[in-house]
């Protein structure tokens, strides 16, 4: 039967094996990536040793002795290479060598293959310089050039084998290290700089790297004391440790996933009362242009909070329904997710397998996590400035105060300005001026002035400064050349967020506006909602208005990108950055939340940070993550910041305790786009 | 007695312990007796070569006084001797391999001992030996007397029935020269026995030679089982006459065994060169890539009949690193010993593996012209396996017995 080995042949039949691929998706590696890893792992071991009898009578119960999720899988592939007449050259014999008659190369590799199998990378380290803590340890890896750990993986360290006692480490810091005490010897050591030549004995490179203990299913808080072996994790302990960490199964939201040492994919969850309220709330998305992915993360994040709000929806749960009013503050960013070419996830499904594996294989598993963004964003409703929203000067006033101030530059907004637009509000608040109306008004009161000071209308008793009016006048006749100001109408169109319904996702363009008129308009929506949802924390089931409030979601977030825009760090103030501050103190409580995203989270207000109970770090320079707030993150991880690939974000979540690397999916609209 | 207290021990254990060796540093001594056989050549050897070597051994010893003996005060010593094996795999790192091994020595001229003082103390000396060895042995130790060494062979057994053991601790005597066949020749005597400078010259010479055939086992179980494998030995290769008794070899087989076995000689003394300005000259001329290749032959002087030749060795000095301004000096100079009459090509290339191996250099700075990095890695691997000092003492302290001789 031995014979040449065809493993080009037996890798495409294995990768292509519908029964291998139904296995595979049963056991939780979705889609053609993760089938692809597994086959390489598999071929890879195969090439170490070409027998199959050993496969199927020695690693296969060894591995179900350790009850590993590869153990089915592998049954299959053994069953497809027994197909094959020849067994594509593999050698199929119980007979083997006795120790004895093997030679030292052919013991190692044997010992190696074992450990392999094992799936043993190396082991907890305690030393004199490395002390084991009760919350973290340090472990050295085999020299094996394919085994290696980087920053925010997750390792598993088997405390107590026949007990099934575990621990889950992620990696903080990872480092080799030689016997070499400085960059001179390593220099003389290669013949003083002969850096040309190639030495035929490589020195030995210690891997090793520092692990804050996240999970221990043993219960116990004490530092290791034995150098227990450490393992790649495997999806069963990840699930076990990541779901307890958010103990109420019903409070689970997905936010994204980290793999395990197979490839396999491992959800990670947020607790949705941590991030939309009512315990902690706010989420802040914080990365490079281009590259760190926020909108595309704030799109999943969407996609999986408004599938779970349905989920609670369908089951009377009203108390956890979620509404989500998205801005769009730039190109087509959020414009176009409703144009997703499939009619559902099936077929989207089918389609990526092809063209982009890896999100195929991230979209396929949060499917089967429930998660669904083709009906999610294919019942988005998109407003557009002019057409679908506009305001009257008395739809203004009804908003309050603030809303009109908004309108003007912060530089231009002082103390009289603000008395002036206050006394506007209250003498013009009548349900039918219209802004052409009080230019006119104002107007006329300015020509007959006889002093300095004039009262605005005929019945208010405060008097303004000449001055003040004709700024306001002045400033008023820039404004209203907008495509949202109804100029000679008292009202307008404006957004009714009282018809947020359950589930529902309101994309809002604000990218064609000025920027007041876009904090105009943020403002509006964020004051109406503060004060719906007050409402409803209180129990009330209707309006001022006398409109009912009962599909109504308990929960609305609001998505901002370039939150910096509207929350600027340092001493700037704004009536809009003091409401933002407010809604971030005060919102979670009432269950109003922020989704703000942001290129530098340095740029943003520290107090609104402060409140946010959900960070997620994308791919950022080293100068922005040396800040103070990027202190939390660990060394190692904090260096990796600067090499996070695209789909990766570091997450940060209160109930979670210590940052994950997790991944994420492209937005469907996104792949066909490119 | 005088003022002699009674139950005074037969062996008086130092409390103040001391190493009194531990090397080798730079190779062993060269082959006693070992003559040039016809005349050097320079030999040119090629930068490249598809050879490598698989494998390196190296072997270490320490020596420690632990104690006098009573009357003439002849120091007693332990020595523990360990040799490694390092494997290089195609990934070009080094493992260790099963065939490490390590094993102790007690050793002291028990027979002179017992022959100058014959009355009571060869007594004592027997019930020392007896209790020491029961109490060895209830420890979980292999022990076994010289004299139990040569009777393993004499029955047609080979020393790796003595070596293949764990815990092996071997009885030395060097009252007499030779271990596996009792040579007749005194290397102490009476008037030696309060020498202790002798002594422990003697006790050394016997850890190396055990520390050869220890390092010979090594090697035979690995070329047995990895025949095709390129080895490299450090000092110099093991002798046929050394070797071929203790390990019951015949002439093919232990040609077998050497085959592809290359010594490693850090700081050759002998030279084929007689005269000193000759030999002065000649090191500029150990340039990258030339050799001095000559043959050695040891021969068996007889005056009955012509000289018999014993063994036969190829030869090569080779400047291993070169630093510049050292050109004209032995700096880094190392001698080459392999199997005679190999093929001039093949010696070539074999000469090009041995040189392949200059990078990386060796991090003890007084080493770092001339000794081979994997060769410095099996070191490092067998003095791991020495016993800590603490630990020997307290199992000799423990296991010395106190034999009262007054």
């Amino acid at each position: 039967m031995a014979g040449t080995i065809r493993w080009e042949e037996l890798e495409r039949k294995l990768e292509t094996t519908k029964a291998l691929k139904d296995k595979l998706e049963e056991k939780g590696w979705h889609g053609k990536k993760a089938r692809r890893k597994f086959v390489e792992w598999v071929i890879k071991n195969l090439k170490k040793d070409p027998n199959l009898w050993n496969l199927e009578n020695k690693a296969i119960p060894k591995l179900t002795e350790k009850e590993d999720d590869r153990v089915e899988p592998l049954k299959v592939v053994v069953e497809v290479i027994k197909q094959e007449e020849d067994f594509y050259g593999l050698r199929y014999s119980p007979e083997e060598k006795g120790e004895e008659e093997k030679t030292e190369e052919e013991k190692i590799i044997e010992l190696e293959r074992e450990e392999e199998i094992e799936g043993v990378i190396g082991r907890v380290a305690i030393t004199r310089e490395t002390p084991a803590e009760p919350f973290s340890f340090s472990f050295w890896l085999k020299p094996d050039k394919e085994i290696y750990v980087e920053p925010g993986e997750l390792v598993e360290v088997s405390i107590n084998d026949k007990k099934r006692q575990y621990a889950i480490g992620i990696v903080e810091d990872a480092k080799t290290t030689s016997e070499k005490k400085n960059i001179f010897e390593h220099y003389a050591g290669w013949g003083l700089g002969r850096a040309g030549i190639e030495s035929p004995t490589e020195f030995p490179i210690i891997k090793h790297a520092r692990a804050l203990l996240i999970y221990r299913n043993d219960g116990k808080s004490s530092p290791f004391t034995t150098a227990h072996p450490v393992y790649k994790s495997k999806a069963r302990a990840l699930e076990e440790a990541l779901s307890k960490m958010i103990r109420n199964e019903e409070d689970r939201i997905l936010s994204g996933f980290v793999r395990d040492g197979t490839g396999k994919l491992v959800p990670v969850y947020g607790s949705f009362t941590n991030i939309f309220g009512y315990k902690s709330g706010h989420v802040n998305i914080t990365g490079k242009s281009g590259l760190a992915g926020k909108t595309s993360y704030a799109l999943f994040l969407i996609a999986s909070a408004l599938s779970y709000s349905e989920r609670m929806h369908e089951k009377s749960n009203f108390s956890r329904t979620l509404g989500i009013i998205a801005f769009n503050v730039k190109e087509r960013d959020l414009l176009d997710v409703v144009d997703i070419p499939y009619a559902n996830m099936e077929e989207a499904l089918k389609n990526l397998e092809d063209e982009d594996p890896l999100t195929a294989e991230l979209w396929s598993t949060a499917y089967i996590y429930g998660i669904n963004p083709i009906k999610v964003f294919g019942r988005a409703k998109i407003y557009k400035p002019g057409n679908d929203f506009s305001y009257g000067l008395q739809d203004l006033i009804e908003m309050g105060e603030h809303t009109i101030t908004a309108l003007f530059d912060p530089s231009d907004v002082n103390e009289q300005m603000e008395a002036l637009i206050s006394d506007i509000c209250e003498e013009y608040g009548d349900g039918k001026t219209s802004f052409e109306d009080l230019i006119r008004e104002l107007g006329n009161r300015l020509s007959g002035a006889t002093g300095n000071f004039i009262p605005i209308s005929d019945t208010s008793a405060s008097y303004h400064h000449t001055a003040t009016i004709s700024k306001f006048l002045s400033r008023i006749g820039k404004i209203l050349r907008s495509p949202i100001i109804e100029r000679a109408r008292p009202r307008g169109n404006p957004l009714d967020v009282t018809e947020l319904d359950l589930s529902d996702l309101w994309i809002v363009d604000i990218e064609p506006l000025r920027d007041n008129e876009q904090r105009m308009v943020f403002f509006s929506v964020l004051s109406k909602l503060q004060s719906i949802l007050m409402k409803k924390k209180r129990g009330e089931q209707v309006t001022e208005d006398g409109r009912s409030l009962s599909s109504f979601p308990s929960r609305v977030s609001i998505f901002v990108d370039e939150l910096n825009k509207f929350a600027p760090s340092g001493r700037i103030s704004s009536s809009i950055k003091q409401f933002i501050k407010d809604i971030a103190a005060r919102g979670r409580s009432i269950g109003l939340t922020l989704i703000g995203a942001q290129q530098f989270a340095s740029q943003i207000d520290e107090e609104i940070l402060g409140n946010c109970s959900t960070f997620l770090i994308g791919r950022s320079e080293e100068l922005e993550t040396s800040g103070r707030f990027y202190r939390r993150i660990p060394d190692g991880l904090r260096k990796r910041i600067g090499y996070l690939r695209q789909g990766e974000l570091v997450f940060l979540h209160d109930p979670l305790q210590f940052p994950f690397v997790i991944n994420f999916p492209k937005p469907l609209h996104r792949v066909m786009e490119e | 007695m005088g003022y002699v207290s009674k139950d005074v021990p037969l062996v008086i254990m130092g409390g103040l312990w001391q190493k009194e060796y531990e090397g080798p540093d730079y190779g062993y001594d060269e082959i006693k007796g070992i003559e040039k056989d016809g005349d050097y050549e320079f030999l040119e050897f090629p930068s490249k070569t598809e050879l490598k070597f698989d494998a390196f051994l190296d072997g270490s010893m320490r020596l420690y006084w632990i104690g006098n003996v009573a009357k003439s005060g002849t120091p007693l010593f332990y020595a523990c001797v360990s040799v490694a094996v390092l494997y290089r795999g195609p990934n070009k790192m080094l493992k260790n391999t099963s065939y490490t091994r390590s094993i102790n020595l007690l050793i002291f001229p028990f027979k002179t001992y017992e022959e100058t003082f014959p009355v009571d103390f060869g007594h004592y000396l027997r019930e020392f030996l007896r209790k020491l060895t029961g109490e060895l042995r209830a420890f979980g130790q292999s022990v076994y007397t010289e004299e139990e060494v040569r009777d393993t062979i004499e029955r047609g057994r080979t020393l790796e029935s003595v070596f293949g053991n764990r815990n092996v601790w071997i009885i030395c005597d060097t009252s007499f020269s030779g271990i596996t066949a009792q040579s007749g020749r005194r290397l102490i005597t009476d008037r030696e026995l309060g020498r202790y400078t002798e002594v422990k010259n003697k006790a050394r010479a016997r850890t190396r030679h055990y520390m050869r055939l220890l390092e010979f086992f090594a090697l035979k179980a690995f070329k047995e089982r990895n025949p095709n494998s390129l080895f490299m030995v450090d000092g110099l290769y093991p002798e046929k006459r050394h070797v071929q008794r203790p390990f019951a070899m015949s002439e093919e087989d232990y040609k077998e065994i050497t085959n592809g076995v290359v010594g490693f000689i850090k700081k050759p003394m002998d030279l084929p060169l007689d005269d000193v300005k000759e030999i002065y000259e000649f090191w500029e001329r150990l340039r990258p890539g030339k050799a001095l290749r000559w043959r050695g032959k040891l021969v068996k002087e007889s005056q009955e009949e012509e000289n018999k030749l014993i063994e036969a060795f190829d030869f090569a000095l080779m400047r291993f690193r070169h630093f510049p301004g050292l050109e004209i000096t032995p700096a880094g100079v190392v001698k080459v010993q392999a199997q005679h009459e190999l093929d001039k090509e093949y010696f070539r290339q074999l000469l090009s593996a041995v040189y392949r191996e200059k990078l990386p250099y060796v991090g003890t700075p007084r080493r770092s012209l001339n000794e081979p990095y994997p060769i410095e890695q099996a070191e490092v691997v067998a003095k791991s396996f020495f016993p800590s000092e603490e630990r020997i003492r307290g199992l000799l302290s423990r296991v010395i017995p106190q034999v009262p001789y007054l």
